[in-house]
């Protein structure tokens, strides 16, 4: 099938400087991508590219099939974005802007979809309230119902979750889950890692312009680590540590590297030790992230 | 209430006529005493002029003057006037540009773009509203200034001189009224969108005109107002007789006459005044330009 969201050679240059380098990408249709990088990585460059509101200088890119943006307007309506800093009109109400925008895109029939929107991101009791009285994470929520205004196939999100208290970050994640069982592919950029780790199928890092790594999630998190606590843990690490295997201390715990949890109990109980707690867990993506874009410290930008 | 401006302004014209017959300077010197040079200053001309037309109507001057002035076509055509006048042109950009550079200060635009990507079409949908915005206040603002001027005469004559024009002839100078005011909102949205900036679309607007009414004025480039749009604001609106204003016009200025030099000797050679058919066409010419120019800067990227 072909993929929802693809790039090749996607490139952006400012004068010598680079936003985004051949970038590739390849979203599957129906998953949940993460798009992850710290800031100025090119994040936000790409995601403008692939809605078209920044031309590419070299490479192309396409959504459902359609190269955007010369195609996009073909396939516009099935396309939902978000951006990091959403516009709207601040004299106008919540459901007036959804409506300016449902006539912009000659979608008549989103206007009946406006009210069920602003019940599903927690406007309702606001939406005839002007944006302009609008917190920052309120307008996100608006931005999200927007991206949701014409029952997009491929929703784009870029930092949805910016701004937004506890109970936000969980809306916007139920409705990715909502949107995500409906069949439609997800796009997100965001800084919260635990939150791309709770919804994603797939991520990519980019890291300076260039993506870094990229396949699923559980590919790029790996074997995992197992994790033990022993009464004595000096002890227990040089002797895992005779073996070849990773050990770093975690508090109480010791993450042992490069072993099954089968493996570890038994040298354990060879030694005649006895753990209080072994488990297998998996790498979190905040340490994955951090590895992958751990610059040499003389390579760092001052 | 309802006046054809037509027939008001043909009574006024033939007074006008009446009392701008050849002066007999003899004559007025034997009435009121000698003229202090000879011939009479210009000033000297218009209060003879001016002192006939009073006396054709049988008033007071002063009274004869307001009465004039409040006259329905008078203020009808003042009030087309303002919008070629340098404040209505002033008032078309900044109400443009304002209205235009909000959506990217706001960041609207991207909004927007991500619901309809064909920027051309969006653009198109930016400058009819635009226009329409202009063209109601245009009518708006002529109803609002019949409104007054009935109230104005009401209060100072006693007598409702007002009235409201025919929707022919209102037609009528709404679209020449129109023309400048869509030309020069159009050169704001252009330098809205060329300089991403609400000051941009003041600035890039204002400065051509300057540029425009100061290059025009020197000697060897005089007749490239034939090409630029200031020189044609100024002719495309038909203006009130002097004696029949009561307060000074801002209207951009109409050079009919230029200095020349003449074999060392400097003279003032007299120019042809400009059809207002003529001027409307090149006003729109330039008005088309600034769309192109305005859609060729839509295109870059939409900056975050």
């Amino acid at each position: 099938m072909t993929d929802a969201i693809a790039t090749a050679g996607l490139t952006k240059r400012w004068g010598k400087a680079y936003g985004i380098k051949d970038l590739t990408l390849e979203v599957p249709v129906g998953s949940v991508f993460g798009f992850l990088g710290a800031n100025g990585a090119g994040k936000t460059t790409t995601i403008r590219m692939l809605l078209g509101l920044t031309k590419p200088t070299a490479g192309r890119c396409w959504i459902l099939g359609k190269e955007v943006p010369g195609g996009r307007q073909s396939v516009s309506r099935q396309i939902g974005a978000s951006l990091e800093n959403p516009g709207f009109y601040p004299g106008m109400s919540a459901y007036d802007n959804l409506r300016v925008l449902a006539w912009t895109a000659r979608d008549y029939e989103a206007a009946s979809r406006i009210d069920d929107l602003l019940l599903l991101l927690g406007l309702a009791k606001r939406a005839a309230d002007k944006v302009g009285t609008f917190s920052f994470g309120m307008r996100q929520r608006l931005a999200l119902a927007a991206a949701l205004l014409h029952d997009p196939k491929v929703l784009i999100l870029d930092e949805p979750a910016k701004g937004l208290d506890p109970e936000g970050v969980h809306d916007v994640r139920r409705v990715i889950e909502e949107r995500k069982a409906e069949g439609t592919t997800v796009f997100l950029s965001s800084h919260l890692l635990s939150e791309i780790e709770r919804v994603c199928d797939a991520v990519a890092v980019v890291h300076r312009g260039a993506v870094i790594a990229q396949g699923s999630l559980s590919a790029l998190q790996g074997e995992g680590e197992v994790v033990v606590v022993v009464d004595d843990s000096e002890a227990a690490t040089s002797f895992l540590q005779a073996r070849s295997w990773s050990v770093r201390r975690d508090n109480l715990a010791l993450r042992v590297g490069g072993a099954t949890a089968r493996e570890v109990a038994a040298a354990l109980a060879a030694q005649g030790i006895v753990p209080h707690e072994l488990r297998t867990e998996a790498r979190r993506l905040e340490d994955v992230f951090l590895e992958l874009t751990r610059d040499e410290p003389d390579s760092r930008e001052p | 209430m309802s006046w054809s401006d037509h027939s008001d302004l043909k009574a006024i014209r033939s007074k006008i006529n009446e009392a701008t017959q050849p002066i007999d300077f003899g004559e007025i010197e034997q009435q009121k005493g000698p003229f202090a040079s000879h011939p009479p200053t210009p000033e000297e001309k218009r209060t003879i002029r001016l002192d006939r037309l009073n006396a054709l109507e049988s008033l007071p001057p002063v009274e004869a003057r307001m009465r004039r002035a409040l006259s329905p076509a008078s203020s009808h055509i003042a009030t087309l006037g303002f919008f070629g006048s340098i404040p209505g042109i002033a008032l078309a950009i900044l109400l443009a540009s304002t209205i235009f550079g909000a959506e990217f200060q706001w960041d609207y635009v991207a909004t927007l773009a991500l619901h309809e990507p064909d920027r051309k079409r969006l653009l198109v949908a930016k400058f009819l509203s635009l226009w329409l915005i202009a063209l109601a206040g245009i009518a708006l603002a002529l109803m609002l200034s019949y409104a007054v001027h009935l109230v104005v005469s009401l209060i100072a004559l006693g007598e409702a001189l007002g009235g409201f024009p025919s929707a022919r002839s209102l037609g009528a100078g709404m679209i020449r009224a129109s023309i400048p005011a869509l030309c020069y909102s159009t050169f704001a949205v252009a330098g809205v969108v060329l300089t991403r900036s609400t000051l941009g679309g003041v600035l890039v607007p204002g400065g051509f005109i300057l540029a425009d009414g100061l290059v025009t004025r020197i000697e060897g480039f005089i007749d490239w107002r034939g090409i630029f749009p200031v020189h044609h604001t100024a002719w495309i609106l038909p203006r009130v007789d002097p004696s029949l204003q009561f307060v000074p016009p801002l209207w951009f200025p109409r050079i009919e006459t230029v200095l020349a030099d003449r074999g060392g000797v400097q003279v003032y050679e007299a120019l042809a005044p400009v059809e207002p058919v003529v001027s409307a066409l090149v006003l729109l010419g330039w008005l088309a330009l600034g769309v192109v120019i305005a859609l060729l800067g839509f295109r870059r990227d939409i900056p975050s």
